[in-house]
């Protein structure tokens, strides 16, 4: 905690305690930020998530900005496999971070910021796909339709042709949450297997077992396309 | 390897896929692959779904996400400061059934906003002011005066008394709540009073000449009890000895403990025909001396502390009345009788006017009463603890009556529910109806549109507060509904329960409902 302060310090020349208070809000500590930080805002953004955090920790809520820069794509990216809906992504990621945002002052290091991130935005993940299952389960009148929205338009271009990509996401949209989840930071967001155990709060065994559950689901359903790679 | 079962190879191809195993696992799946053509077909469909996933399409990079998200982050911290004047620390105490309480009370807390002990103050001022113009100034009436035997025992037994000749209205005390009393004050719709008469007490019990005299001396005193615990003060208040709920059960007791094992047996019946809600349990225990009755029946309960609530005030304060000054008044009372439940009229629909889908208590003393008027009736609450409920041992003859199989066999919370933010040297309470919409509801007729609306309230009372519904729980009661076997008015009750049990983030509560 005391190094991060001497680090702030030594960088913008002012003492955290004085600056602090002086606004209130969200931007206005933000913009406060970059003018005591001004020329050295490049060497901020690569400090670590850990001396952000205990800067967040100590006041200063703008080190959150470079936080959420630095992982809001990648949790956008989580949202958009498992979902596979753009429509919802914006929001969803909005709720990780406000909930990240109001929970960080708690944050006790034990886990990797990541790690702790992903958590969140898995748990919120799986309380939208439990919503979502009930509801289907309960609307009498109009189902919620699995929406099959223009996708290409928002995505930019890839190798892997067009109809393989549909296929895939068809294909993960089908899986269960318990399978979907594991393959989805396992495949695509590259996790370890220890990782994915943390994000999802189980043992490595399960993660092993989940995995491979879900890639014989998947070959099922991708058998076709599969014979023709 | 070959004798692995098909699933767990699965496992360990994949494993390897992912380059999780350790070396020596990496070798035997190696040398395995070589020999197993099957299995070697395997890892390769494994990677080509790997590559597949690996090359899924990226969400291009897009501006602003932060610029949205600290808006959004801006315009809840300033909410929540504009909204609570309470610190921000305070807000897991508001759980996520107050997302939608907020709506509610939103307009009350604009309204009260400043310190919330000034409040405080301010109502039991109110509340003293009350008590010293009206209650100290001749205006103090008896909401009851010379009432007969009859009525005392039909107090004695269901809790009621009529207000007026046609028993439309009434005073009724329940004290079978887990946890406190509720008294109502109006008309008698829900419960109505029950007559019952002395004679027909007798002509069951049969009675020695001795047991009579020391029952009638217990209605007696009884009567002198009820006499002096309600009070109105014309119509700008009412005045209720807080220990008047219990004494019913203790009247029930003591007319018990008078009688011989095989008359007990008979009193119980006595009143479980009537459907009383007290029940005699100990049935086979000798009758206690009318010294000892007496003895205790005068020493409980203890001290007079009278609940004061007045419809300005919506609050509560305990007073000590000045009882020799209502004791030389007695005669005058008799002569305004008429007055009084003219009086008691108006009180009522004060209470009512008062009351909209919210209730509001304020917690001065250490017993947190609630106060509310549904049309008609002004009810108030006495949270206790069970300690505060000690009554003599002999009470443990009478019961609440246990009701049979087919009803809920726990009583259905009231629907509201207690709401409190801490300060650090406060506390307000705010009492609110959470279904008021189911409520509504209920009150609508049947239609083939009411359903729907239903599923889509509770969905979405869900969907606010960020609570997952418990879907295959819910999916069986809907799909008893559905077959017939349930009542739309069990299943309202059911969600009602659920959805009290989610906000209250209680475990859970199971509940008994009757098969129609």
């Amino acid at each position: 905690m005391k190094s991060a302060s001497y680090v702030y310090m030594t960088e913008s020349g002012h003492s955290p305690q004085t600056d602090r208070g002086r606004s209130r809000t969200l931007r206005d500590n933000t913009n406060q930020m970059e003018v005591l930080t001004r020329g050295t805002e490049v060497a901020l953004e690569e400090k670590s998530d850990e001396l952000l955090i205990t800067l967040f920790q100590q006041g200063e809520r703008g080190a959150f900005r470079i936080l959420v820069e630095r992982y809001h794509a990648r949790i956008k990216n989580l949202i958009y496999s498992i979902f596979h809906e753009p429509d919802i992504i914006d929001d969803l990621a909005q709720e990780v971070f406000i909930k990240a945002y109001e929970a960080l002052p708690r944050f006790r290091f034990q886990s990797s910021f990541y790690t702790w991130l992903y958590r969140i935005a898995v748990n919120k993940s799986r309380d939208e796909l439990r919503r979502r299952k009930v509801r289907r389960l309960f609307s009498l009148q109009s189902m919620i339709e699995s929406r099959d929205h223009e996708l290409t338009s928002k995505m930019v271009a890839q190798p892997v042709d067009k109809e393989a990509q549909e296929l895939v996401a068809k294909a993960l949209q089908s899986l269960p949450e318990k399978f979907r989840l594991p393959i989805v930071l396992k495949d695509i967001d590259g996790r370890s297997y220890e990782e994915i155990a943390e994000i999802m709060e189980c043992q490595i065994g399960t993660v092993k077992s989940r995995l491979s559950r879900a890639r014989g689901m998947l070959r099922n359903v991708l058998k076709p396309y599969l014979k023709e790679m | 390897m070959k004798t692995l079962l098909k699933e767990k190879l699965l496992e360990q191809l994949s494993a390897y896929v992912d380059g999780e195993l350790s070396p020596e696992e990496q070798e035997a799946v190696e040398r395995f692959l070589a020999e197993d053509a099957d299995a070697a077909r395997q890892v390769r469909e494994l990677r080509s779904i790997k590559h597949l996933l690996a090359t899924k399409e990226r969400l291009p990079e897009q501006l602003g996400f932060w610029t949205r998200l600290s808006t959004e982050l801006d315009r809840q911290t300033k909410e929540e400061e504009n909204l609570f004047p309470f610190s921000r620390r305070l807000m897991p105490y508001v759980s996520a059934a107050a997302v939608v309480a907020l709506v509610a009370i939103g307009f009350l807390i604009f309204e009260r906003r400043g310190n919330v002990l000034e409040y405080v103050n301010q109502q039991a001022e109110s509340v003293q002011k009350a008590v010293g113009e009206n209650l100290l100034s001749g205006s103090l009436m008896p909401l009851f005066s010379n009432i007969d035997r009859n009525q005392v025992l039909q107090f004695a037994l269901f809790g009621t008394l009529p207000l007026d000749a046609q028993a439309e209205t009434a005073f009724r005390v329940d004290d079978s709540a887990e946890k406190g009393y509720r008294i109502d004050v109006g008309k008698t719709q829900d419960h109505p009073a029950q007559v019952v008469t002395v004679k027909d007490l007798y002509r069951e019990l049969r009675p020695s000449a001795a047991q009579a005299e020391v029952i009638d001396s217990l209605l007696d005193i009884c009567r002198d009890k009820i006499e002096a615990s309600v009070f109105i003060a014309e119509d700008k208040g009412m005045a209720i000895d807080s220990d008047l709920p219990k004494f019913n059960r203790i009247m029930l007791s003591s007319i018990a403990a008078t009688l011989e094992p095989r008359q007990r047996v008979k009193f119980e019946r006595f009143l479980q025909v009537r459907n009383s809600p007290y029940m005699i349990t100990a049935t086979n225990a000798t009758p206690v001396a009318s010294e000892m009755i007496f003895r205790e029946i005068h020493r409980s309960p203890g001290a007079e502390r009278f609940i004061v609530v007045t419809p300005d005030t919506f609050v509560f304060a305990q007073a000590p009345l000045p009882r020799e000054r209502i004791e030389r008044k007695r005669q005058d009372w008799e002569e305004q009788r008429h007055e009084v439940h003219a009086k008691v009229g108006v009180l009522i629909r004060k209470f009512a006017e008062r009351e909209g889908d919210m209730q509001m208590s304020v917690q001065v003393a250490n017993e947190p009463v609630r106060v509310f008027g549904d049309p008609g009736v002004i009810s108030i609450e006495i949270k206790r603890d069970r300690e505060d409920v000690s009554v003599p041992q002999r009470m443990t003859m009478v019961r609440p009556r246990i009701p049979g199989p087919g009803v809920f066999v726990e009583a259905p919370r009231g629907r509201s529910f207690s709401y409190r933010f801490y300060n650090d040297d406060s506390m307000f309470t705010f009492d609110m109806q959470v279904d008021s919409t189911i409520v509504r509801m209920l009150q609508k007729p049947m239609g083939p549109g009411r359903l729907q609306e239903l599923e889509q309230y509770w969905q979405e009372q869900r969907v606010r507060s960020g609570m997952p519904p418990d879907s295959v729980r819910m999916n069986r009661i809907m799909e008893s509904f559905h077959k017939g076997v349930m009542s739309f008015d069990s299943l309202m009750k059911i969600i009602h329960q659920e959805e009290l049990r989610d906000m209250m983030g209680e475990g859970k509560r199971r509940v008994r409902v009757r098969q129609e």
